[in-house]
């Protein structure tokens, strides 16, 4: 027998507000494996992985994660999310002091730091390159150490599963590189990841197949990755109103 | 000194304040993190419906006071988590409501202001034995719970999403922040008073923001600055005859000063070199005439670049390197 898919969701029917953002989307993730989920703005690719984790309910179709219904998980130490760097609001934090807050998925409240954890939060530091920064404030990093810092934090409950959104956004063009290369070998070891981007850029070599979301649904995407979709025509239909050079309304 | 602490009144209170300053910026840490630094304003006004109740039924202040500061602040938690466009408006009118109902029903019990203003802004001769009793035990059980949760709350005032995603009880931790804040409030009503408590919650927490590095350091800083600031602030307004919790706010506002003075000089942040990775190649320009002493001129940044520190003039980074200077 083998061992369920970390993430597999099949129909799954979101709405917010009243307003319905994902229409039948399935997707899967089988171990190993690195899957891109890509789509234009407001295609729906950051509902859809809220309501993979569960931070967003879904009102059709079933998420299970590592074999279980969402809504009977538990082993949360089994998945690493890793949110946009700018989604983070830090006051006053060291480096450490958040990558430390990953172990707290295999710890009891009240209970303290084993030497485990200092292990495992070390190794998580040496992972994303930050050993010799873990001291500093968070707020002093680079765009691409903080995401750096936030991957260092997921990797610390060492996770099967990495999800993460849009890991690129406001990260210059080198720290890209670096992190595309991170991402390689986190996936060379066997862990999962789920990653949504905007565009591929750097991580097309890291990724094994990509998901593309159009409107709140799946679509077929030739292997160039071109593709079409329907409100981005719209859109440009909209932009093609309007005359650049003389300003006025066609 | 030895005078003051041989009275027993003033052995109570100085036991009272240092209770609450140990208290209030432990919890306070995670209200400030989660901008709601009002908060403990609105739950003192809260409270004071719960004094005035007190005095018109004639039942002890200190337990109605708690149970109506924790009714209001899941009432505003619940407000909050729901979302409610209104919870603005709705938080307005509870505030307002219990400081205006605390006062009429102190009116009617022949109280009116003057009994109420022990509780707005503490009074050392106010603290009885039984009040040190309900003070030790609340303020025990608010220190194990925050610090105990201290890793998790944390976590939560960091990064909610992330935090649920862990398995983390969120909304129960957020829920429980806010009622042990209005504990706090309550316990604090003697020594600091509820029209002044708030402030004892934020400013010691903004105090150790700006002297300390990191959460852990800030955390129990702001409890040593808080503890620090009401102790002084009570047995100064012994001697100068004040109120109390004016004099423990204005002390703490002294540190908060201070530490922004010598902040100056001691400005940890300036240690933390700003980063730029090694981009490899660059463009070789004709080295500048420059000695050491340039780097130490003030006004110029410092950036790490690579293996190597880059120093920032004239729009440009200056680099050493060997014999000749970079400029990238």
């Amino acid at each position: 027998m083998t061992a369920p898919d970390p993430l597999s969701a099949r129909g799954l029917y979101v709405s917010l507000g009243g307003l319905p953002i994902l229409r039948d989307v399935s997707l899967s993730v089988s171990a190993g494996e690195a899957v891109a989920l890509l789509g234009g703005n407001g295609s729906g690719k950051s509902t859809l992985i809220r309501s993979l984790l569960g931070l967003v309910p879904h009102q059709e179709g079933t998420v299970e994660l590592f074999g279980e219904p969402l809504e009977a998980f538990g082993d949360w130490h089994r998945i690493g999310y890793v949110p946009q760097h700018s989604a983070v609001a830090v006051a006053n934090a060291t480096v450490r002091e958040i990558v430390s807050s990953g172990r707290l998925a295999h710890r009891r409240p009240f209970e303290w730091l084993h030497r485990a954890d200092h292990a495992a939060i070390d190794h998580a530091l040496e992972l994303v390159g930050l050993s010799g920064r873990a001291g500093w404030p968070y707020s002093s990093l680079s765009g691409g150490q903080k995401q750096r810092t936030l991957i260092g934090r997921a990797l610390a409950s060492q996770p099967e599963l990495l999800v993460m959104d849009e890991p690129l956004a406001g990260v210059d063009l080198h720290s890209q590189s670096g992190l595309a290369e991170l991402l390689a070998r986190l996936g060379g070891e066997g862990l999962a990841l789920l990653v949504v981007l905007h565009e591929l850029g750097p991580m097309e070599a890291v990724l094994h197949r990509s998901v593309t979301l159009c409107d709140g649904r799946t679509v077929d995407v030739e292997p160039s990755g071109a593709h079409e979709c329907a409100p981005g025509e719209d859109l440009v239909s909209v932009v093609g109103l309007s005359d650049p050079i003389s300003g006025t309304l066609r | 000194m030895i005078d003051a602490l041989s009275l027993p009144f003033m052995q109570r209170a100085l036991l009272a304040a240092l209770l609450s300053g140990l208290v209030a910026p432990a919890i306070g840490t995670f209200i400030v993190q989660r901008r709601m630094s009002l908060l403990g304003d609105g739950l003192g006004h809260v409270a004071i419906m719960g004094v005035g109740l007190a005095l018109m039924t004639g039942w002890a202040p200190l337990p109605v006071a708690v149970v109506t500061a924790t009714a209001g602040a899941v009432i505003v938690e619940l407000l909050r988590q729901h979302g409610k466009a209104s919870g603005d408006l709705g938080l307005a009118i509870l505030f307002y409501g219990g400081l205006a109902s605390g006062v009429l029903m102190a009116g009617v019990a022949g109280q009116g202001a003057g009994g109420l203003s022990a509780y707005l802004f503490g009074s050392l001769t106010s603290v009885s034995e039984s009040d040190v009793w309900i003070i030790g035990i609340l303020a025990v059980i608010i220190l194990v719970v925050t610090v105990g949760l201290a890793p998790r709350l944390f976590a939560v005032s960091v990064d909610e999403d992330y935090s649920r995603v862990l398995g983390i009880k969120v909304r129960l931790l957020n829920l429980l922040v806010v009622v042990l804040a209005a504990i706090t409030v309550t316990v604090s009503m003697r020594t600091v008073g509820l029209l002044l408590i708030s402030a004892l919650m934020v400013i010691p927490v903004a105090t150790a923001q700006q002297s300390f590095v990191g959460f852990t350091a800030s955390f129990f800083g702001a409890m040593g600055l808080g503890a620090i600031a009401a102790v002084g602030g009570t047995v100064g307004s012994f001697y100068l005859d004040t109120a109390t919790g004016a004099t423990i706010v204005v002390t703490a506002i002294l540190l908060l000063a201070l530490s922004w003075v010598f902040g100056r000089w001691l400005r940890r942040s300036s240690r933390f070199i700003p980063y730029v990775e090694d981009h490899g190649h660059h463009d070789y320009h004709a080295a500048e005439a420059h000695d050491d002493s340039f780097a130490h001129s003030s006004g110029v940044k410092v950036i790490q670049h690579g293996d190597h520190l880059d120093y920032v003039h004239d729009g440009h980074r200056h680099a050493r390197h060997g014999d000749h200077y970079d400029e990238h």
